[in-house]
């Protein structure tokens, strides 16, 4: 019997994201209501999936129907979002990245969540993609110490790829607005902003490595949207780099690891389609190169699959690692706002 | 027909495959002279300009003092200083440079064996220089025990980009060099030694366009630049570049944050 899953959030990441999915996991999942803030949208994505509807988060949390719970919100909202529903006793949570933003929220979500067992996964699809497993055996059996961790983001609008698992209502043009990047208050916030909402993809892969995170060296904010920003994680070099294009080339997600002695590129495929797994290349210090397959499973039906996996007792939740990510990410993103004002007021 | 003193054996069959345009000469004067770029190369360069050579090429020009540099840039005047840069092709950098566009950022990476690190980082920061546009300075570096990490900019602040620098230890089949720059089109650079070649690639809307690959020997690419030059009043500007980049590359390389 399917459990039945309320989502909460009825925008692209719902519809383009999580109900894709979960068309995918019919057997094991089923979306049995959909609410959303208000905008409408949940009652049409509702209606395509046989589910109810509702506004705010009241009603779906009372729905006995509703097992597990998918946090699809703005991330400012996921905290007290997560606090509800293990209030209203859910006891199975998905929420998208990041589950907080602040190290205090985080503290609280977590210590509830391992106070009524719930079981937690965050919606960190490069985390669980599978080529991340084969990623950290190659840097394993190759014995040598990571030296530096470049990412490297390009992102044109998401609509090609909304296209490609559904069929989206007419919206108002998305355009992505520029931020006052010359105010060094919104220069700062946005940076942050952007830490916790699209560095964080990639910053439990970082952490993974790194285990710890030590001082920015530079953030940047990057016209129209983005950042650069580089910082020293233990003994490695970590730079980010992302932006979001108005179009043209298709998405680029690229990690890429030097230890002392392999390059290791993992090339995601780009948000919400389901192209299987990322790719995975290794470049030896004799000028050897490995291609890793590529897997049909993507980041995004193992998160699923592995809550299942909690649900059906198979697996325990890592409450200690989720919280750790957490804060790795909130302390980035702090030390990022801190250095931009920094730099505004040298 | 121009005259070229060369006794650096590639850069003689070089000669061979412009049979229309050069022939080996035994004098400076009036001819290309090719200077080996170790050791003390801006001197050599600067005796065969005082021979009255037509024009100099630097093959792979190692370390050197900039107040030495400055003064062989004073001593050629109107006379071209071709610089040939194995990871630097000028006929690459040309391909990378077609697509008309200004990056909304560029990252380099760079991974050299220990003993070439700074060598090879100057080279790197030639792409940066060459992606972003124009010259670059740094704004920020910092490292680890055996990586070092440079926030370098367009010096009119209109472009910003990142380079990463590790060191590779163990057999070691040559420096690795990846620039990207990202606008609504995409160009990416990759540089590595094992494969004796350099890549170009182009992505846009319509796909990625992998740029065909150079067959042509790097020291035929640097005669025929230096030919044209020495016939033309066009300015070169290689040397002044090779001087920007070393003094960017030892900005990054200085342990000073």
């Amino acid at each position: 019997m399917p459990s039945g899953v309320g989502v909460i959030g009825a925008g692209p990441g719902a519809s383009a994201l999580h109900l894709a999915t979960l068309a995918r996991l019919s057997d094991r999942f089923t979306v049995v209501h959909v609410a959303d803030a208000g905008g409408g949208r949940a009652a049409q994505l509702a209606e395509r999936v046989g589910a109810s509807s509702s506004t705010g988060t009241g009603a779906l949390l009372a729905d006995p129907r509703v097992e597990v719970v998918a946090i699809c919100s703005p991330p400012a909202a996921h905290a007290s979002q997560i606090l509800a529903a293990v209030a209203a006793g859910k006891r199975a949570i998905l929420c998208e990245k990041p589950i907080a933003v602040s190290h205090d929220e985080a503290a609280r979500v977590m210590g509830a969540c391992r106070d009524a067992d719930v079981a937690l996964v965050v919606g960190t699809n490069h985390l669980f993609d599978p080529a991340w497993g084969r990623v950290q055996h190659q840097i394993a059996a190759g014995g040598a110490p990571v030296r530096t961790i470049s990412i490297t983001v390009a992102l044109p609008p998401n609509g090609r790829y909304h296209d490609a698992v559904t069929e989206s209502l007419p919206a108002p043009s998305a355009t992505r607005g520029a931020p006052d990047w010359s105010a060094p208050a919104v220069a700062a916030a946005v940076l942050r902003q952007l830490v916790l909402g699209l560095a964080v993809h990639d910053l439990p892969l970082v952490r993974d490595l790194a285990q710890r995170f030590d001082r920015v060296v530079f953030a940047r904010p990057v016209p129209p949207i983005g950042y650069i920003v580089g910082f020293i994680a233990g003994d490695i070099v970590v730079r980010l780099a992302a932006v979001m294009t108005s179009g043209g080339a298709d998405a680029l997600w690229r990690i890429g690891i030097a230890t002392d002695r392999d390059l290791v590129d993992i090339e995601f495929p780009p948000a919400f389609v389901h192209d299987g797994s990322a790719a995975v290349h290794v470049r030896t210090p004799d000028g050897r190169r490995t291609s890793y397959p590529v897997s049909t499973e993507d980041g995004y039906l193992a998160e699923w699959r592995a809550l299942a996996s909690i649900l059906d007792r198979h697996e325990a939740v890592e409450y200690d690692e989720i919280l750790a990510d957490a804060e790795f990410a909130i302390d980035l993103a702090d030390a990022v706002e801190a250095a931009v004002l920094a730099e505004a007021a040298a | 027909m121009i005259g070229v003193r060369a006794d650096l054996p590639r850069y003689r069959i070089a000669v061979a495959e412009l049979p229309l345009s050069a022939s080996l000469a035994s004098h400076a004067e009036g001819a290309i002279v090719v200077v080996a770029g170790s050791g003390r190369w801006v001197q050599a360069a600067r005796a065969a300009l005082a021979a009255d050579a037509a024009a100099v090429i630097v093959s792979n020009p190692g370390a050197f003092m900039d107040d030495d540099c400055a003064e062989l840039l004073r001593t050629a005047g109107d006379r071209p200083i071709i610089v040939d840069r194995p990871l630097l092709r000028a006929d690459v950098v040309a391909s990378a440079v077609a697509q008309d566009a200004t990056a909304h950022y560029v990252t380099v990476e760079v991974a050299a064996a220990p003993g070439r690190r700074d060598a090879v980082m100057r080279e790197a920061v030639g792409w940066m220089r060459v992606l972003a546009g124009g010259a670059c300075e740094v704004r920020g570096v910092d490292w680890t025990s055996s990586a070092r990490l440079g926030l370098v900019q367009r010096v009119d602040g209109v472009v910003v980009g990142a380079l990463t620098v590790s060191t590779i230890t163990g057999a070691d089949e040559g420096a690795w060099i990846r620039a990207v720059a990202v606008a609504d089109s995409r160009v990416e650079v990759l540089v590595d030694e094992a494969d004796a070649r350099a890549s170009v690639e182009i992505a846009t809307a319509d796909g990625v366009l992998r740029v065909p690959r150079r067959f042509e020997a790097r020291e035929r690419v640097a005669l025929r630049r230096a030919i044209e030059a020495a016939g033309s009043s066009n300015a070169v500007a290689d040397l002044a570049d090779l001087r920007a980049d070393a003094a960017i590359a030892h900005r990054l390389a200085d342990k000073q944050r």
